[in-house]
């Protein structure tokens, strides 16, 4: 039996609240439907949270808020109505309208209740104790989409806190729970799809984890700085912060200092009015390069070792930690520490992404050995932490030096300083950065016009095949190449595009031929690097108005000489 | 900006592959300098959301640039409005010299202006003039030109109509158009020469239009699928490039599935041709022309399409179906599944039987005998052809193929659209077979059966060959062999794999109810009452199109190829044999060869037979190639002549440039092809050279499209209107030897006909020619006697040094010829000594810039032996050159003694 809930008149007593996010913007429609097919005239108050904002759909009310904070999210909901009570949902679940009856059926029985929790699962899951919440009698143990199957009452709902990436909706739980405010109703059962709870659990489990630790002691005082420069990807920024927001540290540990390069996005207006659950330090100065960036951000660097990462390094939740740990090993030794910096499995799918995951022509993880002592050009600001009194000792990044080679510099500096690079596999971080073709060509292009100025000031880098090429070589190598490049880049193209892993599920002959695929597709881009960068060396020299290798080093030795 | 400079109404229009230019261009036509340039965008975007805040912006449905820019005019005010492209990049000054111009020239309407062709690395490397190209001002010039609004007011307001060209042509004609010499604009060298066929076709259809306008006697059926604007466009486009008199046929346009939006998009269409929209449940009873064409979109008839359609009727004894082949556009097939949907035939189409095989789109049939036959059967798509073929021929007509009659599908690239179609495909067969139920049994073998698939195993393949099927495959396999290997395990795996979805997909496509709930019993009564019908596949489809094609008398060719012969069996052969291949039809050309006594004769040498178009062998006593092509013109038929040397290798599209390059003329100008050497005789310095410079022929120094003068006339590959030909005579039979007498005649041409030669490097034909120094000095004696000679008959031609009556200057010239003769065989010894090194050890042409001069002087040396000869009377062959300089030293010596 349903109880009729709607009053007739006015906003009745409960009201559902969905916050849209992009992960769950493609069910809304659909979710809709369900809702209105179950026959239920409960009204709808939706919260835009996606990043366009752009949402719209029938007989609901639609609110937007850019901020991704949940908190603020649930809060915004209050104002748009008078139900006394409001049903959390997210469209991924299904089986809705029920839960709420039942729920509101023992508000009835018990007024003094803040918080109703009920029972979601994984559908089709076998053991409904592994993939369940509310398991046990009187327990609650939260697990994925907890939140979506919670009645709570408005003025608990209040007092939710507003911080963007924390467990907010499992802090309220735990303060009304104290108050013996909440309830659990078991026979209310909804269901998710299981690739969606997949996606959502390891989360629910980190926010257990991120709630205790904010329960247990501060730390004695701050530890690490998180540096980074951020430039026009506002999406991706909030994707880091997250991460950065989310680490497994006692409470104090971290603060975040971001150098807004001049971006003209959404992120100046935004990010100062992000409340994270960790200090973070946003300041936005006009366009002047990464180096300039980070550069600002010295100054404000207040712990004891620094961790340099990019707007798209995506760190995992013990990402931090473990540099820590790395550094306390190592004690003694004056060291930086290297992390990895991977493609998200997902894209490791596509040819051209898991070729340059597999080589070096982007970054030199595959040839490292975990442990390992780098040479100083391995530097990657992307993962890597140094003792922040080496950082005032070295000074600023050299500003002269276009994108792509101030990292390399500033590494070969720390190595001349005496700071050991040390690569540690286990720390890891994602990179939200796919490349096509043509943006690995231009990056490469880039980096090999960056390197010309880099190896005049670091002679000893300059590899060993290319030392007695002059600008005339170069040229001649380019004019000789100019035929087949355009060939060359037709097939790469094509080649890179390809979905491997669809290749792979089939197995036999089309797994062979993933394998050929894969193989040209390395072979083709690998010369294809060779000649990108031998025009990007060239317009280095041209910029420069050297004449090649021999005379680079000839001058580097000559300056040498005058110093000594 | 200041108010006293002048106004001048920018208008640029943007489609969507031109978004990513719009800050460029606004930047440009901001920094024009001394005038008020106001951008005007014409948004033709298919979603008409160009950004576009503070500049005037005006949102067309109308496809053509041409007519978005006639209609502007409406909402602009300025006095003078200047042409844009999007593809090239305004110079700074372009618009105040322009308009400084027009201020001059109070009586000239439309100025034009030179411009920059750019390489792929934007550099400048070429300069093109609009001013000396005659009838075709060159591809992109539209790019640069000023018009007072009143002149650009007459301009036509039609949708896909050159009404620019039309324009430019008469206002030139009326002497209002003045041209600024200075370069304005810039354009990529890559779309200036994309884009002279299109010029070329655009002048055809001027040319055409400007005819005599007929009665329509073909009525284009044309059905526009759902949702298919574009391709309603492409279609409309298609036809309106007909390569007919215009008015020849109408088209009544059934858009009974377009939406409420594309019809009033309709309603703005102003078309080049007769057309209406709609008809009634029997539409070919409504036709005015004798003939109904079925067009459909998606499939666009090429601009001899119709044409070859009206041929055909003629050419065939009572009712008849005629269908042409639908091909791919060249080069459409970039992905791997692209080539395989080329070769993909629905079942239907796989059948033995012709009438199977025809498909809405390139099909016609009279429209007398399609109004007795009723209504055409609903909602059989492109197959409706199918159903009127088969009632045509239960009523005595014939199905009749005309490989000529081409029109162009765009291939499924893609595992989507090809899905897509199939299972369209498969709803129209069942319909049809329906309707036809006493076909089930012939044709049941070939339909699709069940699907062998699981769900899941489908979703993967699917998955897999999507990948698979997008690669570019031919970009793959050129790189070597383990490439060529992948390329070749990919074809066949989509080979092998690719069915099974194909099976699956018309197995399982979503079909209405069917109509004839007893259609098993049918079939079985169907089967029992046919019992001779062939059971499966019969016999291969092109025997089926052979014997459908046997039907239609041959027509007469357009195109008469005359080739004169001497002694080269092997390189006459070959030239045969390439001219089977050609993409012209082979009913629109024909070959006469005339061999010039040849010591095994040329019809000897190739059997006649084997051609696959008309040829026919001459053989006259040996006269030279003047006299042998004379020959050959009088038996020539064509409209057009084509010369071509016997050591001539054209391309496979040669004679089509050269047949729609003499179509897009008004002004009955010789083409003249390309005609470089094969790579295998480019081998030295030597090669090199005449490659390269003015030594042999004059394509090497020539400019696309440019007007030459007549004396540029060179029988290598050369195309003219068999009339100018008829006219002037032919060649002059007075010059016996291979060299000059082209120039004669060209020079002839010009002062008789005013014809001129333009260029055209499209029509290229490779020579297969191995040259040395040695016979490069005895052919330009041959040029230089004829000089002479053309001067000597008519006067002032530039071609020799002094006047022949100079006495004094000719005997100097003889002194200096003989003082030099020692030291010029020395020169040809040693050049002729260092190009067999460097193709011996293939070095390249690495001494060119030394042996350069060496090569000029001997060409002058030569030719000026070639002028004593002609004065002394003496012929230009090996045996009397030696005997005229013996005399020559004889009486050296003895005015000496």
């Amino acid at each position: 039996m349903t109880p009729s809930i709607k009053e007739p008149g006015g906003s009745g007593p409960v009201a559902v609240a969905v916050l849209v996010t992009d992960e769950n913007r493609a069910r809304l429609e659909a979710s809709r439907e369900e809702w209105r097919e179950a026959g239920s005239t409960i009204e709808w108050i939706v919260v835009d949270q996606t990043l366009e904002g752009a949402v719209s759909i029938e007989d609901a009310l639609v609110v937007r808020e850019p901020l991704p904070a949940r908190g603020l999210g649930w809060r915004r909901v209050l104002e748009f109505t008078d139900a006394e009570w409001i049903a959390w949902h997210d469209p991924r679940v299904s089986g809705g309208p029920d839960r709420i009856a039942r729920q509101f059926a023992l508000v009835r029985e018990q007024p003094e209740l803040g918080m109703l929790t009920c029972s979601v699962e994984r559908a089709g899951s076998e053991d409904a104790t592994l993939a369940r919440n509310g398991a046990g009698q009187g327990v609650f143990e939260p697990n994925a989409f907890w939140q979506a199957g919670v009645l709570v009452h408005r003025t608990a709902l209040e007092t939710i806190d507003t911080t963007c990436f924390a467990p907010v909706e499992l802090e309220l739980h735990e303060r009304l729970e104290a108050g013996g405010r909440t309830a659990h109703v078991g026979e209310a059962v909804l269901s998710v799809e299981p690739e969606d709870w997949d996606a959502r659990a390891q989360e629910a489990a980190l926010d257990v984890e991120l709630r205790r630790l904010a329960r247990g002691p501060h730390a004695p005082e701050l530890r690490v700085s998180v540096l980074m420069a951020c430039h026009e990807r506002w999406p991706v920024l909030l994707k880091c912060l997250e991460g950065f927001s989310r680490q497994l540290l006692p409470p104090g540990s971290l603060e975040i200092i971001v150098c807004d390069d001049g971006s003209t996005d959404a992120t100046p207006r935004l990010a100062p009015e992000l409340k994270l659950p960790v200090p973070l330090s946003y300041s936005h100065r006009p366009n002047a390069g990464a180096c300039a960036a980070r550069n600002r951000g010295l100054p404000l660097l207040r712990a004891p070792l620094t961790l340099f990462v990019n707007d798209d390094t995506i760190p995992f939740a013990d990402t931090v930690q473990r540099h820590l740990d790395a550094h306390r090993e190592l004690e003694g030794r004056r060291v930086a520490v290297l992390g990895t910096f991977e493609q998200p499995p997902a894209e490791v799918r596509n040819s051209l992404t898991r070729m340059l995951e597999r080589t070096t022509l982007v970054f030199g993880y595959a040839g490292f050995r975990p442990g390992e002592v780098l040479g100083g050009e391995h530097f990657y600001t992307c993962n890597a932490s140094v003792p922040t009194e080496a950082v005032r000792e070295l000074g600023p990044f050299d500003e002269s030096f276009p994108c792509f080679a101030e990292d390399t510099d500033y590494g070969l500096r720390l190595e001349q300083l005496g700071v050991r690079l040390v690569y540690r596999p286990e720390i890891r971080s994602q990179h939200y950065h796919v490349l096509g073709l043509q943006d690995f060509r231009s990056r490469q292009h880039k980096v090999a016009k960056a390197h010309v100025r880099l190896y005049a000031k670091h002679p000893a880098i300059v590899p060993i095949p290319v030392a007695d090429k002059t600008v005339a070589d170069l040229r001649r190598s380019v004019t000789q190449s100019v035929r087949a490049v355009p060939v060359l880049e037709a097939a790469a193209e094509s080649l890179a595009q390809v979905d491997l892993a669809a290749l792979e599920t089939l197995g036999g002959s089309f797994e062979r031929t993933a394998r050929s695929l894969e193989g040209h597709l390395e072979e083709l881009v690998g010369k294809l690097n060779s000649v990108w960068w031998c025009r990007g060396l060239l317009a280095g020299f041209e910029e420069s108005g050297g004449a090649g290798f021999p005379e680079l080093l000839e001058r580097s030795r000559e300056n040498e000489v005058q110093r000594v | 900006m200041s108010d006293s400079l002048p106004e001048i109404a920018v208008l640029v229009p943007f489609t969507d592959d031109d978004r990513c230019e719009l800050a460029r261009v606004r930047a440009e036509v901001e920094a024009q300098e001394g005038v008020d340039a106001r951008l005007v965008l014409l948004d033709l975007t298919t979603e008409g959301d160009l950004d576009v805040s503070e500049h005037r912006h005006l949102r067309w449905t109308t496809p053509s640039a041409s007519r978005a820019r006639r209609r502007a005019l409406r909402d602009v005010t300025a006095e003078y409005v200047a042409w844009h492209s999007p593809a090239a990049t305004l110079l700074p000054g372009r618009l105040r010299r322009a308009f400084e111009a027009l201020q001059r020239r109070p009586d000239a309407s439309l100025a034009t202006c030179d411009y920059y062709l750019t390489g792929p690395q934007g550099g400048l490397i070429d300069r093109s003039s609009p001013a000396c190209m005659g009838e075709a001002p060159g591809p992109g010039w539209e790019a640069g030109v000023l018009v007072r609004r009143a002149a650009a007011e007459t301009a036509a307001d039609l949708d896909f109509f050159p009404s620019e060209l039309e324009l430019y042509r008469r206002l030139r004609d009326e002497g209002a158009v003045v041209h600024v010499e200075e370069p304005g604009f810039t354009l990529p060298q890559a779309l200036y020469r994309q884009g002279w066929e299109r010029e070329r076709e655009e002048g055809a259809r001027l040319v055409r239009a400007a005819g005599p306008s007929p009665t329509p006697t073909i009525t284009v059926h044309l059905t526009a699928d759902a949702g298919g604007w574009r391709e309603l466009q492409a279609c409309l486009e298609a036809l309106a490039r007909q390569d007919l008199p215009a008015g020849r046929f109408d088209v009544q346009l059934d858009a009974s599935a377009s939406s409420e939006d594309e019809r009033q998009r309709m309603e703005e269409l102003a078309l080049p041709f007769r057309w209406r929209r709609g008809c009634g449940p029997n539409p070919f009873a409504e036709a005015t022309g004798d003939l109904v064409f079925l067009a459909r979109t998606g499939v666009l008839p090429r601009p001899d399409c119709l044409r070859a359609h009206a041929e055909a009727h003629e050419r065939v004894e009572g009712n008849a179906v005629v269908f042409g082949p639908e091909r791919e556009p060249s080069g459409s097939a970039r992905t791997a599944l692209g080539e395989w949907a080329q070769n993909w035939k629905d079942p239907l189409a796989r059948a033995p039987r012709a009438a199977l095989s025809l498909r809405a789109g390139n099909v016609s049939a009279r429209a007398t005998a399609l109004a007795e036959l009723g209504e055409p059967a609903p909602d059989s798509g492109p197959l409706g052809a199918v159903d009127l073929g088969l009632r045509l021929e239960a009523s005595g007509g014939a199905v009749v193929f005309d490989p000529s009659a081409e029109a162009s599908r765009a291939t499924a690239s893609d595992l989507a659209t090809m899905r897509a179609r199939v299972e369209s495909m498969a709803r129209w067969t069942d319909a049809c077979l329906a309707r036809h139920p006493d076909l089930r049994s012939s044709v049941a073998a070939l339909l699709p059966r069940s699907s062998s698939l699981e769900a899941e195993e489908r979703r993967d393949l699917e998955r897999a060959l999507e990948q698979l099927g997008r690669l570019d495959l031919q970009a793959i396999q050129g790189l070597g062999p383990a490439y060529a290997q992948t390329a070749t395990d990919v074809r066949t795996q989509l080979r092998e794999f690719v069915p099974m979805l194909v099976d699956h997909w018309w197995t399982e496509a979503e079909r209405p109810e069917p109509a004839v709930p007893a259609s098993g019993a049918a079939s079985g009564a169907a089967s029992g009452a046919a019992p001779g019908a062939a059971p499966g596949v019969g016999p291969g489809a092109s025997e089926k199109l052979d014997r459908a094609a046997a039907r239609v008398r041959p027509r007469t060719p357009e195109v008469s190829v005359i080739v004169p012969t001497h002694d080269r069996p092997e390189a006459l052969v070959q030239l045969l044999e390439r001219l089977g291949e050609q993409d012209l039809p082979a009913d629109r050309f024909e070959v006469i060869v005339v061999d010039d006594a040849s010591r095994r004769p040329a019809s000897e040498v190739f059997d006649a037979a084997r051609a696959s178009y008309p040829l026919t062998f001459l053989r006259q006593s040996q006269a030279g190639p003047g006299v042998a092509r004379n020959l050959g013109l009088e038996q020539a038929r064509g409209r057009f002549v084509v010369f071509f040397n016997d050591d001539a290798v054209p391309g496979r599209e040669c004679l089509r440039r050269h047949l729609q390059a003499q179509l897009g003329r008004g002004d009955g100008a010789a083409v003249l092809g390309a005609f470089t050497l094969l790579p295998k005789h480019r081998q030295d310095s030597f090669a090199e050279h005449v490659e390269t410079s003015l030594a042999l022929f004059a394509q090497p120094r020539m400019k696309a499209g440019v007007l030459y003068d007549g004396q540029s006339f060179c029988s290598g590959n050369i195309s003219i209107a068999r009339e100018s030909l008829v006219r002037t005579g032919g060649f002059d039979e007075s010059f016996p030897f291979a060299g000059g007498e082209d120039s004669e005649l060209g020079l002839r041409l010009e002062r008789e006909l005013g014809t001129r030669v333009v260029y055209d490097p499209l029509a290229h034909c490779g020579h297969d020619h191995a040259l040395d120094v040695r016979g490069f000095a005895a052919r330009r004696s041959v040029v230089g006697w004829a000089a002479y000679r053309i001067e000597e008959k008519h006067r002032e031609t530039g071609l020799v040094p002094f006047a022949t009556s100079d006495e004094a200057a000719w005997e100097r010239l003889r002194r200096q010829v003989l003082e030099t003769r020692a030291e010029m065989e020395r020169l040809v010894e040693h050049a002729q000594t260092a190009c067999g090194c460097e193709r011996d050890a293939a070095l390249g042409p690495r001494s060119l810039p030394k042996l350069r001069p060496v090569f000029e002087q001997v060409a002058t040396w030569g030719q000026h032996v070639g002028f004593l000869l002609a004065r002394d009377r003496c012929r230009p062959d090996a045996e009397s050159l030696e005997r005229w300089f013996e005399a020559q030293s004889a009486g050296a010596a003895v005015s000496q003694g």
